[in-house]
């Protein structure tokens, strides 16, 4: 089972950029809707 | 009855429970991100318990068996449309642009699943008090969990592109 433990920057109460990233809801959907369209090249250059 | 001899019908029947469990999945997860999380700081400290000792422990009840079964009846439709094993390779292989696509969705997917019953099951655990936890680690396991939960809303958007937008465009549903 994974624990705060393999998580360094929480074992030490830090906050990542990813982290920052993700406490914002709407930072969180863009970073999805960014990831999409990296994905739909990455299909589209596979196919 | 002859439509249960049809492979047809059970193509259908499990495209549309995974269609279903998928819902039950996903609106639980958005519900968390988009209604709970940013709700709950808002609301006084002595209604809080209310929230963490009625609706969460209901709504994870059906957010990670939603996940479960999706799972499971997602496997069992790629396996009855005989691209199980093209689609968790991706397609490479010249299997065309939906099964490819169906891949990537699946392997999100399958990560999110992942993250629901290892990650955010676990530390919910801790959170609700199903699990005996310090202060500190209820924190942390709040923490974890909710970081997981944003991961999983983030990768909703593409998964849900490679499992619904791109096989329809890609040929549509032959």
């Amino acid at each position: 089972m994974l624990s705060t433990g393999d998580w360094p920057a929480i074992k030490k109460g830090e906050q990542s950029g990813m982290e920052a990233l993700l406490n914002n809801l709407w930072a969180t959907i863009a970073a999805g809707f960014v990831l999409t369209i990296v994905l739909a090249i990455v299909i589209r250059v596979m196919s | 009855m002859d439509f249960l001899a049809q492979a047809d019908w059970w193509r259908a029947f499990f495209r549309w429970a995974h269609v279903i469990a998928g819902i039950m999945w996903i609106g639980h997860l958005w519900y968390f991100n988009f209604t709970q999380t940013p709700t709950v700081p808002k609301i006084p400290a002595e209604m809080r318990p209310a929230v963490v000792r009625y609706i969460l422990p209901e709504a994870l009840f059906w957010f990670r068996w939603g996940a479960m079964l999706t799972l499971i009846f997602g496997l069992i439709l790629a396996w009855l449309n005989g691209y199980l094993l093209q689609a968790i390779g991706l397609g490479i292989g010249g299997y065309g642009p939906r099964v490819t696509s169906i891949g990537w969705g699946m392997w999100l997917g399958a990560i999110m699943w992942f993250n629901v019953w290892f990650l955010i099951w676990p530390n919910q655990k801790k959170v609700i008090g199903l699990t005996s936890a310090t202060p500190d680690e209820v924190n942390s396991a709040r923490r974890i969990a909710g970081l997981a939960s944003r991961v999983n809303t983030m990768l909703s958007i593409p998964m849900l592109y490679a499992m619904v937008f791109a096989p329809h465009y890609y040929g549509g549903m032959q």
